[in-house]
Formats: C-alpha cells, sequence, structure tokens
C-alpha cells in the first residue's frame, strides 16, 4: 500500500530530489502531518535517533521531510539545514489566533536567513477543520506575504493533517513552483 | 485508558497498604516492589472510582514520613467497598493507611496525557482540591508534593526499565518531552546519574535508556533537561555553569547524528555535515547564545573547539545507539502523544478505506508514463474480492444505509444484467499493459484476464476528457457486447463477466437475489470498481440519433423499446490514464437508475476539491489582483509566468483515510455550498478573460501562456462543477427516499 503512495509520489514529483524543511510554532501540527504523509507501512530506511525525518523513496526520486523546531536558543543551529533545500514548508495553527503573531515573526526570522533567500515557501494553514479556524486568505493578509515577499514563490494551502486535505496540494504546488522557470 | 490507570494506582495503593502494617513504608522503589506483589484478585476489586474515593486518606501516626494522612474509621470503608482484604487489615487498630499518592495517581493519570491538567507542572493542584472538597482535610499540599514526587520518580523507573506499560515504549521520549511531564522527566533523567564527563557520552547514555526518536520540541526539553543535569555534576568546566550552552551543543550533536547516519537522506553525500560546517554552525549558536546571556566563553573557545571536532570523529564512526524495545513491553502502535487531536480520534470508529487512489481533480498529471495504465490499488480491490476477504468501507454509515440497500432498487442498490461494450478504443495500451500488471504486484497475474477485457479506453488529454465522454460503441453498429452482471452498491461497482455457457441468469429476485458468491460462480471474471470519483451518464442525455442510423443497437429485439447506454468514467489518476466503460441496459429508464446509483455512491464517498480554489499564492498566471489594479507600476514583461495546473488532490493519501467518513447530510451540504461557490468562481473567472485579452495583448508569448491558463483552469472548473452537481443532483434525489 505505502508502495504505491511512493509510487505516486514519484510521479507527481518526476526525478528530482527534494529536501523539505518543515517548521513551525509547537502544536501546529507538524507531526500529525508527518504521520500523515508517512506513507510507510513498509519502511525502507532504519530510524536514527533523534528527530522525525520522513522519507520517501522512489527510484531516483527522494523527498525528505525534517521536522524541525524548538526553542529561540536552538534556532541558529537550524542553519545545519538550510543548505540544499528545495522548499520551506511552515505550519501554521489556524485556529490559534493568539499566536499568530509568535509564528509570523518565527516565519519571518527563518526565511530572513540569506541561505533561505530563494527558497519555495509553502504555508500550511492548518486545522482547517476547526471551526475558528483563520481561512488561507485571512493568513496569507496576516502573515503579509505580499508586501514582502518578492523574490520567491510562495503559496498559502489550508489544509487539515488529520483528513489530509490540502497536504497533497501542498506538496504539489512545490513541485510545480520549483519547475517554474526562475528569470 | 483511563480504567488503566485507576488500576494502576490501586496497585500502589494497595502494595503501600500491605507495607504499612510492616511497618517499613519507605522510597518509591520499594512501593514499586510491593505494588507489583500485590494480589491479582485484589486488583482487580479495586477497579471502579468509587473505590478509590473510599480509601483517599487514611492515616497512621506511625508512619510519620508525612505522606500519609490520618482518618478515622467512621469514613466507613468497608461498606463503601466491601474489600474483605482491606476489611480484614484495617480491623485491628481502626485505621487505614493509605499513602496519598493513591489518589494522586488514580485521578491525574489522566492528566498526564490530557494536556488540560499538564500544562500546569504542578500537578498536584487540581488534585489538592479535589481532596480538601472530598475530605474536609486541609494543608495537605505540601506532603501531596513528595507524594507526587515519588509517583513521578515510579512513572520515570518503570520507563527506564521499560516496564511502563500505559504508552508503547516508542513513545516514551514524546512522553518525557511533553510539557506537562516535567517533572517526571527530571526524575528520569536524575536516574541516570552520574552522567559522563563527556557531553556525548551523556548522549548516548540517553539514547541507549529510550527509544530516542521524537518530535523535534520534545526532544528539546529532554536535552535541556540533560544539560541542566549535566552541569549539575559538572560544575567546573569550561562550560562554566550555563546549561544553556549545553544544551545547545547536544541538540546539535543530535541533528549531525540524524544528518550522518539517516541513509535515506537526499543526496547523501552532498548534504552531509563536514565537520567544518558543524563547528562552524554550532559555535555560531554558542556565540549567539553567550552575547545574548552575557556569558564570556571566549576565553574558553579553542576549548569548546576541540571538543566539537572530538564529538564529531566520535560520531561520524559511532551513531547514538538506538534503544530496542525491552523483553517487557509490548505495546506497540503508531501513537503519538503531542497529538490530542489524534488520541481523541481513537474513540470513534473508523473503517479504513481502500480506495482507489486517483487525483481528485481528474488532473493533468506532471510526469505521465504511458506504460501504466492498471490502477494498482483496484487490482488489489479486487484481490480481496477475489479471496473472499471483507471489502473495505468506503463511506460514513447511516442507519438506514442497511434498509435502502436491502429495499431492492433505488439509488442504494443496483443490480442489473447489462451489455458492456468489448471494445477497445485504443491500440496504444496494448499487451504490453497486460504484461505490466504482472509487475507490481504478486496478485496481479491472477488478474489478468479481468484486464484483458477491462480496455481502458483512450487515454485522452485533459482538456478532451472535459469536453466529452466517449461513446462510439453506442455509435457504432459493430459494437461487440459482453454479457455482464453489473451490481452497485456501498460504493462499489462490481461487475460480473458470465461465462458463455450459462445461459439463464437469475435475475434480481429469489433466493439468488444480488449474491455475490453466486455470481462469482456463473462468472468467467469478474472485477470491483470503487467509484471514487467516478462519474456516470446516460448516453442519450446527450446524444440524439436517428433510430435508422444504427438499429441493431439501439433497439431491443425483445421489448421494442430504445436501449439505453450509460458510461461510467473514471478521471485520470496517479496510476493510470482515465478509463471509460461503456454499458448497454434494456432501456433509457434503467440507464438512468444505473446512473443515479452510480453518481449517489461517488458523490457520496468522494471529497469536495476545495482547497485548491482557497489557497493564496503570489504565482502568477497572468490574472492576478496586481494585474489589475496596479497595472502602471508593473513591467509586465519582467513578470514570470506560471503555468496553470489543477493540484493534485489529497485522495493520494486516502488508502487509509479517514476522512471517507463523512456523514450523507454533511457531504450533501458541503456539495451544495462548493457548487454553487464553484459557480461563482466560474462566472469571475469568465469576467475576466476581456481585461486579460486586454493586458496581454502586447505580446504574443505572454498572451498565449495566458490564455492556456486561463483555458486550463476554466476547463478545469467548468468539468469539476459538472461532475459535482450531478452527483448534487443524485444525493439529493437519494435524500427524498431516506425515512426522515
Amino acid at each position: 500500500m505505502g508502495n504505491s503512495i511512493s509510487k505516486a509520489l514519484g510521479r507527481l514529483f518526476g526525478s528530482k530530489e527534494m529536501k523539505i524543511l518543515m517548521l513551525g510554532l509547537d502544536k501546529a501540527g507538524k507531526t500529525t502531518i508527518l504521520y500523515k504523509l508517512k506513507l510507510n507501512k513498509i519502511k525502507t530506511a532504519t530510524p536514527t535517533v533523534g528527530f522525525n525525518v520522513e522519507t520517501v523513496n522512489y527510484k531516483n526520486v527522494k523527498f525528505n521531510m525534517w521536522d524541525v523546531g524548538g526553542q529561540q536558543r536552538l534556532r541558529p543551529l537550524w542553519r545545519h539545514y538550510f543548505p540544499a533545500t528545495t522548499a520551506l514548508i511552515f505550519v501554521i495553527d489556524s485556529s490559534d489566533r493568539d499566536r499568530m503573531k509568535e509564528a509570523k515573526e518565527e516565519l519571518y526570522s527563518i526565511i530572513g536567513e540569506k541561505e533561505m533567500e530563494k527558497v519555495v515557501l509553502l504555508v500550511w494553514a492548518n486545522k482547517q477543520d476547526l471551526k475558528d479556524a483563520m481561512k488561507p486568505q485571512e493568513v496569507s493578509n496576516f502573515l503579509e506575504l505580499e508586501q514582502n515577499l518578492k523574490n520567491q514563490p510562495w503559496c498559502v494551502i489550508g489544509s487539515n493533517a488529520l483528513s489530509g486535505q490540502g497536504l497533497v496540494e501542498g506538496l504539489s504546488w512545490i513541485s510545480n513552483s520549483a519547475d517554474a522557470p526562475k528569470k | 485508558m483511563c480504567a488503566s490507570l485507576i488500576d494502576k494506582g490501586m496497585d500502589d495503593a494497595g502494595g503501600a497498604l500491605q507495607k504499612s502494617h510492616d511497618g517499613s513504608c519507605n522510597e518509591g522503589e520499594d512501593v514499586l516492589q510491593s505494588s507489583k506483589s500485590m494480589p491479582v484478585d485484589e486488583k482487580s476489586l479495586l477497579q471502579s472510582p468509587t473505590m478509590i474515593n473510599m480509601c483517599e486518606f487514611l492515616q497512621d501516626d506511625e508512619v510519620a514520613d508525612g505522606e500519609k494522612f490520618v482518618v478515622p474509621v467512621e469514613t466507613t470503608i468497608t461498606a463503601e467497598t466491601g474489600v474483605g482484604s482491606v476489611d480484614d487489615e484495617v480491623a485491628d487498630d481502626e485505621k487505614l493507611v493509605v499513602p496519598v499518592e493513591t489518589t494522586i495517581t488514580a485521578e491525574t493519570g489522566v492528566g498526564i496525557v490530557d494536556d488540560e491538567v499538564a500544562d500546569d507542572e504542578k500537578l498536584v493542584v487540581p488534585v489538592s482540591t479535589t481532596i480538601t472538597a472530598e475530605t474536609g482535610l486541609g494543608s495537605v499540599e505540601s506532603n501531596q508534593a513528595k507524594a507526587t514526587d515519588r509517583r513521578n520518580r515510579i512513572i520515570a523507573l518503570d520507563i527506564l526499565e521499560g516496564t511502563y506499560t500505559e504508552i508503547p515504549y516508542k513513545e516514551f521520549a514524546n512522553f518525557l518531552g511533553n510539557e506537562g511531564n516535567h517533572p517526571i522527566l527530571t526524575a528520569f533523567i536524575r536516574l541516570l546519574d552520574p552522567l559522563p564527563l563527556s557531553l556525548l557520552e551523556a548522549l548516548f547514555n540517553l539514547s541507549q535508556s529510550i527509544y530516542f526518536i521524537a518530535e523535534a520540541q520534545n526532544i528539546d526539553r529532554i536535552l535541556e533537561c540533560l544539560s541542566t543535569e549535566w552541569i549539575a555534576c559538572h560544575p567546573n568546566t569550561h562550560w562554566k555553569s550555563s546549561y544553556k550552552l549545553c544544551h545547545i551543543v547536544l541538540f546539535s550533536l543530535l541533528i549531525l547524528n540524524s544528518d550522518l547516519h539517516n541513509d535515506s537522506l537526499i543526496d547523501h553525500k552532498k548534504s552531509k555535515f563536514s565537520m567544518v560546517a558543524f563547528i562552524n554552525n554550532t559555535m555560531r549558536a554558542l556565540r549567539e547564545e553567550s552575547e545574548f546571556e552575557k556569558l564570556q566563553i571566549s576565553s574558553g573557545e579553542h576549548l569548546i573547539i576541540d571538543e566539537l571536532s572530538e564529538y564529531y570523529k566520535k560520531l561520524i564512526d559511532n551513531p547514538l545507539p538506538l534503544y530496542m524495545e525491552s523483553r517487557t513491553s509490548t505495546v506497540t502502535s503508531d501513537y503519538d502523544f503531542s497529538l490530542d487531536r489524534f488520541s481523541t480520534l481513537g474513540s470513534r470508529e473508523y473503517g479504513s478505506s481502500n480506495l482507489r487512489t486517483m487525483s481528485s481533480s481528474s488532473a493533468t498529471l506532471y510526469s505521465r508514463d504511458p506504460h501504466v495504465s492498471i490502477r494498482e490499488v483496484s487490482a488489489k480491490s479486487n484481490r480481496n474480492f477475489h479471496n473472499n476477504k471483507p471489502l473495505q468501507r468506503l463511506y460514513f454509515k447511516e442507519p438506514f444505509d442497511k434498509d435502502l440497500i436491502a429495499d431492492g432498487e433505488s439509488s442504494w442498490y443496483i443490480d442489473s444484467l447489462v451489455s458492456m461494450s468489448k471494445k477497445s478504443l485504443s491500440n496504444r495500451y496494448s499487451k504490453r499493459d497486460r504484461d505490466q500488471v504482472t509487475a507490481p504486484k504478486a496478485a496481479s497475474k491472477r488478474n489478468k484476464s479481468f484486464f484483458g477485457w477491462l480496455k481502458p479506453s483512450k487515454n485522452k488529454t485533459f482538456v478532451d476528457q472535459t469536453s466529452r465522454n466517449s461513446s462510439l460503441s453506442y455509435l457504432n453498429k459493430d459494437s461487440e457486447w459482453d454479457r455482464v452482471k453489473v451490481q452497485v452498491r456501498e460504493g462499489r461497482m462490481f461487475i460480473f463477466k458470465i461465462k458463455q455457457s450459462v445461459k439463464e441468469v437469475l435475475y434480481s429476485s429469489g433466493k439468488h437475489r444480488g449474491s455475490i458468491d453466486y455470481y462469482k460462480e456463473i462468472s468467467s471474471s469478474y472485477f470491483a470498481y470503487s467509484l471514487f470519483e467516478a462519474e456516470a451518464q446516460v448516453v442519450q442525455d446527450n446524444i440524439i440519433i436517428g433510430c435508422e442510423a444504427v438499429k441493431s443497437n439501439v433497439i431491443s429485439k425483445d421489448t421494442k423499446k430504445k436501449k439505453g447506454n450509460f458510461t461510467v468514467s473514471f478521471p485520470e489518476d496517479i496510476n493510470g490514464p482515465a478509463i471509460v466503460l461503456e454499458f448497454q441496459t434494456k432501456d433509457i429508464e434503467e440507464s438512468h437508475k444505473f446512473m443515479q446509483c452510480i453518481n449517489f455512491w461517488a458523490g457520496r464517498i468522494s471529497a469536495v476539491p476545495k482547497t485548491q480554489f482557497e489557497l493564496v499564492s503570489n504565482e502568477e498566471y497572468g490574472w492576478s489582483d496586481k494585474i489589475f489594479t496596479d497595472l502602471t507600476c508593473l513591467d509586465l514583461k519582467q513578470t514570470t509566468i506560471s503555468e496553470w495546473k489543477p493540484l493534485l488532490g489529497l485522495e493520494l493519501l486516502y488508502e487509509d483515510s479517514k476522512a471517507m467518513e463523512t456523514r450523507l447530510d454533511d457531504r450533501l451540504e458541503e456539495l451544495t455550498h462548493f457548487t454553487k461557490q464553484l459557480g461563482l468562481w466560474i462566472d469571475k473567472h469568465n469576467e475576466i478573460k476581456d481585461k486579460l485579452v486586454e493586458v496581454w495583448s502586447f505580446d504574443e508569448g505572454c498572451f498565449e501562456v495566458v490564455m492556456n491558463n486561463w483555458n486550463a483552469k476554466y476547463l478545469y472548473m467548468n468539468s469539476q462543477y459538472k461532475k459535482r452537481l450531478s452527483y448534487l443532483k443524485a444525493l439529493q434525489k437519494a435524500m427524498e427516499s431516506v425515512p426522515f
């Protein structure tokens, strides 16, 4: 079963290698997303002590998602991950309006890094299933991506990690955008 | 879980109870020990919550370590519990000794898991209020703190020994790292004492002790705790007393470990950290931190660099060990502590669905592989079917479903003998495809024959697909038809190709009505198809043709009525191209019935693809607000125009989906809303066309790209609109027959 999904993703992404970094405040739903995307009732790689890293292998396609996070003082360490990152996924709990500002600050502190300048940014406005969730448009307005990100493709997609809604759309968008001819 | 925690709480209580009679009530380990020795029958007797209340606070002056309370026996313990053994033990001195932790464990045991309680580090507080309220005993807090400590130590020890059974061992790290479990974490880390002088070795010790793969935030907290403890053990190193710096180093080492030793990482050679990069990054983080904290590490910097390079050298050859399950711990499941919302799902009943994976959008695939034309998942579902394994449920079961399916012909169920087109429209999917079938799955070989006659129709482009469905067999008088039995129910279409030798097929009556086994028996081959995202259409609704043209095909010999035709199309998906199956029924009315039933089930089990219409992005397809509002400030020639493509949908993930579990009326509402909204979007899309022509006509290249985008989106929206509308109609019609 997992196999066919890997294959499917293989088709989806063509022969590409992608390193995708997934960040976000705690409780935003990153791990749920990883679990949902885990796709691997058959796990190929032996697990490695430490972080959740999910990998999908298909022929020459490798698609990696790192769940990283942690406190302020660990943030400089994220630089470890930056080189060779194709895309940054930032996960937001759309229902947690109180922490939206915090999330925004966090997002900008990451994409402000030099290494992240050209990276494709996908924002998952997660937890769309919750009643109070902000719609993608609201999230986008709040984050002011339009005003602040001029040089990189970005996209806000509503998602529900539990059902999987929006997840593949997001990956699919990343794959499209990484394709896009850069001028 | 609740019950088992209570059970555990009572174990401890019982253990301590016995102990107090020995007069030797002491440290956590002893309690733990004795709790294990508690007789089983007593455990089982002590399970109900009311029984817990009974032994809440009772105490004995002799046990003066402050962890017990005195309550006169008037509290009628025996009456409340009826636990004989307790009664006996207490009878002598008229006092019952029970450590307070009993209650706490019992009541907060749930809290450990539950964030509401657990976000407060003082697990004691909510409990103590309960206690005072219930017992009238005051000033218990300090005692309880001790009791909580002890309880935490016990849990920590259980985790260390791998005997903690409340959660799977793979979740221990997430459990400890959970914000609310800080006291347990502290207790756990203390159990690792004495920590070695090397930070890397300390990390080794930790990863040897528990299954150390967890969420980043949880790892963060565990490492922070480890570093505090390490500093406590080694106060006089060049790290001075800054646990924060050690924390950074530990975290960095763990990242390094994940990077060096995860074989599956992309492009591994390139991305593996070099020692220089590792040291530089880590040093940078350390400097930022020490600046922030006003620490002076510059004097010891060379020592730190030496230390880091030593760690790097060691780690590159010796990955951190992964703790494996101990013999005592047996629970394994995908279970995650930090997923509050996840865990609530556990209580609901979900049937997992094994659907054909396909794109919601009848989307253009990004990389087409013409060699694979067979849907693997379909094949799999058929294999289940073939082996008489139960097929997975595809829909949320409503109370009325059973009756309506049993009622006979309705939106819920149809079963009839019809003809199915033999034609193969294309030579492109020739034998090679069938050979392909054998490759991916062992079971496919047996299915070969199915695919032989279920040829996919010509692989149409996305544009073609939206504009028409093929009905060529109907128009061609030489078309060949196979006799098949088709049954539609519960989200699937079952097709049985009846053996030539079977002349008489029992109709939908009598004892064989609908019996799958019977059909299997008389069929040379059969197939089960999930109706996910499928759409049925009656040919005669679209094509009106004079009878003379293709007479033999149109008029039924027996009834002299016009035959009906319907098609079922499955959109192109990630596993293969679109498939159109053609059927011919004895009259048009029956075709309509099939259409209703198929669209009803398809609509019911297919999610609405609204996500991609709501997304917000800065990608320019030619019609962003910017183009229309600030045209003057934009240099259109410098604008990059992306190609518009529908996004693939979540159906890709639907193999184990729970999202299928949408109630019928919710789905109806969703569809109603979506089609309405989509209608508006289409109108809006139409409105911008003139403007687009105006804006982009200055450059032929741009114009073409933008217009292609416009067309692609228009066609996509239209095809979605048409399909969802037919689902909506089918669902609305079906709802008329729902009894209430």
